[in-house]
């Protein structure tokens, strides 16, 4: 079974080698035909890593503990979806699935194109290649996943119970592949400058990749909040450790990007910026994986293991010298076909949306990779808090939210006074009364950030939300159909316009979500007997008895807690438990969520003492569900903008011309 | 309000530039914590101890740290066991903690014990398990 894992991944290597060789002779005179024996060999390479991948799960699935990374990460009492999750459980493991999923990309991109960019096409595939020769290189020569124990184990160790739930078979793969789809725009870029074919057709080609990588990067991330605060049994779900970091950082400068595409798209101008934020965010990409993998800086989920660092330090550095030096010598080739008329047009508004994004990005970086630097200079490791991070993150947190709103009401080229006038007014009207209202009816002005949150959010809402009111009663217009059908019909036809607004509707919903569980959270630690109680925020903790159980293979306690509120009334009884399993000597804390739209209840069990005291910490967790549906939102919206279908795309300019008109004539 | 494309290249660049400051000046003014291994201690200084949790550390940590007293536990350097500060923590615990983890936790040093700030205990993630002795044993549950 080695074998053949290693024999797949060796041919791999060489079908990519043999790819770009291919490829780029098919650049020549009279050897056009040779693009085809390239492309079929991105193909072969997808197929031969698929192998790989194949033999590496069935070893899993069969319990061949001859595997290190099978008697490591994997035991036979495991659950199958355990088994086959239990692949990026390890280093080598995960580095295969990015293989294998890059690979697929690299095929589906080269099928996709395969009557279209036929002059990118060769250097493109080359990129891809060079990418792939990296990681089937690094799983052949560096850190194989087939490799082989001298003394077979009777038994695997087993999976982490952390990782034993159902958010980490699904949050890794996500993440992998916003990673991984993030390169298909690189290899167009890099095709683009190379062939000098610097025209929007490698824009078009990338940008649906790009939203869709967006969307599993985003999704993938809020996953892993999501299960950090289910898991982990802190009451948070983000801790800007470098590894959250890792993924938000591609994730912004791809928000910078998808934006500033359309100015390029619409006034040939930020040519140069755009191919910058699309090297910058495939660097990132890399610089992900790099920092979740060297252990160079310490984070929680530093795996300790180096031996991969240099190699992906060398990559990166190849990745961002080569392409930086290819833009350098076709800047030329970039002017910008118009200048910037006025400050306030949507352009501008995309400009000062990317430099806060980037900015935003740029810090992060900066917080991250601080205490490498400060060890370079100074001789010792000193690490930002969290503290620097939120600094930096709300007040461009809250400029990016207002921005949301003011980006789509703004005219391209020049807005007139009158103009702005007449699309502002609703929303700052209502955004000063919303302001007001909470003001008098809520404590939400005790937090400057959470108020100035609030009020940008109502003020966004009013703004986008008024943009589908225009839009509908344009199409109503139209022709005899009925509300739902206008709106229906107004969005299939500009799936990325109003998908993008419905994304912007997700921002508002998430930064309240943000807001209320980071400002005004409480937290008590309890010791309980039977029968004894304890307030937090207004709820009554009554410990109403515990458990003890115990298995063959783990033991348990659990204690039974009723929550009442101010009036009495009983809201939740919740059993936060611990488990303890023999077999690997780890602890389990099963943290008890009792969630609705105003508050999460949320219940760590430290322990249980022998005279039958709980020990538990509470936290009142105010909007955190608020989170996780800005992100189905956001899903929908980003799913909406990237559904394949170009006549829509192609009718966009004239619809949104007619919407303009009848906003000028109100 | 057409403007030359070098004035705006001007505005841009102090625009990043101011940003660039303000960052460089909010990491520095803010909580900077120094990592530090258990025998570089000064007093009064808040630093990230990082190390490994020396054997002998109890098994109720979690309840031991909910409890007025405190969870009472030795750091020793990873590269030289001999390098050890007594740690008082208090707040919630990682299931990952137990004898030979890495941890780091924030704190100063206070009459010879390293008395860390609540709930800052990290560990570090254990996805490689291969570092650490084989055979199984079975035990008894913490709690």
């Amino acid at each position: 079974m080695s074998l053949a894992g290693r024999a797949a991944l060796l041919l791999a290597l060489a079908a990519a080698v043999y790819a770009i060789v291919m490829a780029l002779g098919s650049m020549r005179r009279g050897r056009r035909g040779w693009i085809q024996s390239a492309e079929r060999s991105v193909y072969g390479v997808f197929g031969l890593v698929t192998v790989a991948i194949v033999t590496l799960w069935a070893a899993l699935l069969t319990d061949n503990f001859e595997l290190r990374n099978v008697a490591e990460y994997s035991s036979s009492t495991l659950g199958s979806q355990f088994k086959i999750s239990a692949l990026w459980g390890s280093q080598a493991g995960s580095l295969l699935l990015w293989a294998w999923l890059f690979t697929g990309f690299a095929a589906l991109a080269v099928f996709i194109n395969r009557r279209r960019n036929r002059e990118l096409m060769p250097v493109a595939i080359a990129v891809l290649m060079g990418i792939a020769i990296f990681f089937t290189g690094l799983l052949s020569f560096v850190t194989s996943p087939f490799e082989t124990l001298a003394a077979i184990p009777a038994e695997g160790r087993g999976l982490n119970p952390l990782l034993q739930n159902h958010y980490m078979v699904i949050h890794p793969p996500l993440l992998y592949i916003g990673y991984v789809g993030l390169s298909i725009p690189f290899a167009f870029a890099i095709a683009a400058l190379v062939t000098r074919r610097l025209d929007t057709a490698w824009l078009t080609a990338v940008r649906r990749w790009t939203i869709m990588s967006w969307l599993f990067l985003g999704a993938g991330t809020l996953l892993g909040a999501r299960w950090a605060y289910e898991e982990l049994g802190w009451g948070g779900y983000w801790a800007w450790d470098p590894v959250e970091n890792a993924a938000f950082m591609p994730w912004l400068v791809a928000t910078a990007f998808l934006h500033s595409v359309m100015v390029q798209e619409r006034r040939g101008m930020l040519k140069v910026w755009n191919m910058v934020l699309v090297i910058l965010t495939f660097s990132l990409a890399l610089f992900g994986t790099f920092l979740t993998r060297s252990g160079i800086v310490a984070s929680v989920h530093a795996f300790g293991e180096s031996t991969l660092g240099p190699f992906f330090a060398a990559f990166i550095g190849v990745v961002l010298v080569g392409s930086l030096a290819l833009l350098v010598t076709r800047l030329p080739l970039l002017r910008s076909q118009n200048s910037l008329e006025s400050y306030i047009s949507r352009e501008a508004i995309f400009l000062f949306n990317n430099l806060l994004l980037v900015g935003l990005a740029f810090a992060i970086f900066w917080g991250t990779v601080f205490p490498i630097i400060s060890e370079a200079a100074r001789g010792s490791r000193i690490t930002v808090g969290q503290g620097y991070y939120n600094q930096v993150a709300v007040p461009i947190g809250i400029a990016l939210l207002v921005l949301t709103g003011v980006g789509p009401l703004i005219p391209w080229r020049k807005a007139s006074p009158g103009e702005l006038r007449r699309r502002f007014e609703v929303p700052v009207a209502a955004a000063i009364a919303g302001g007001i209202l909470l003001w008098a009816f809520t404590d939400v002005w005790s937090n400057w950030a959470a108020a100035g949150v609030c009020t940008a959010g109502i003020f966004v809402t009013f703004c986008v939300g008024g943009e589908f009111w225009r839009g509908t009663k344009v199409r109503r217009a139209l022709g005899n159909v009925t509300w739902p059908g206008a709106l229906g019909s107004m969005v299939a036809r500009n799936r990325r316009r109003y998908g993008g607004y419905i994304v912007h509707l997700g921002v508002v919903v998430l930064f309240v979500g943000l807001a209320g569980s980071s400002t005004f959270a409480s937290e008590a630690d309890l010791a309980l007997r039977p029968g004894q109680s304890g307030t937090v925020a207004g709820y009554t903790v009554t410990a109403d008895g515990f458990e003890r159980g115990r298995t063959e293979h783990v033991a348990t306690v659990s204690s039974r807690l009723l929550i009442t509120d101010g009036d009495g009334d009983e809201v939740a009884t919740m059993t936060p438990a611990v488990n303890f399993y023999f077999a690997d000597q780890q602890r389990s804390t099963e943290v008890a969520i009792d969630s609705s739209p105003t508050r999460d209840i949320y219940v760590v069990l430290a322990g249980l003492s022998e005279d039958g005291v709980a020990r538990v910490s509470v936290f009142v967790n105010p909007l955190v569900m608020w989170l996780w549906v800005a992100g189905i939102i956001m899903l929908i919206g980003g799913g909406i903008a990237a559904w394949p279908g170009m006549p829509a795309l192609r009718r966009e300019p004239a619809e949104e011309g007619a919407a303009e008109a009848q906003r000028a004539r109100p | 309000m057409a403007m030359p494309s070098r004035l705006r290249f001007i505005l841009a660049i102090s625009l990043a530039v101011v940003l660039g400051g303000w960052l460089a000046y909010t990491s520095l003014g803010g909580a900077l914590e120094t990592y530090a291994g258990p025998t570089e201690l000064e007093a009064g200084t808040t630093y990230r101890l990082n190390g490994l949790v020396a054997a002998g550390a109890p098994a109720d940590a979690a309840v031991r740290a909910e409890s007025a007293e405190g969870l009472r536990f030795t750091v020793v350097d990873k590269d030289d066991p001999d390098r050890r500060v007594p740690v008082l923590y208090r707040g919630s615990v990682p299931d990952q903690f137990k004898d030979g983890r890495e941890v780091v936790v924030t704190g100063s040093m206070q009459r010879g014990t390293f008395v860390a700030q609540r709930d800052t205990m990290v560990t570090l993630c254990p996805s490689k398990f291969s570092d650490e002795p084989t055979e199984h044993t079975t035990g008894t549950p913490p709690t």
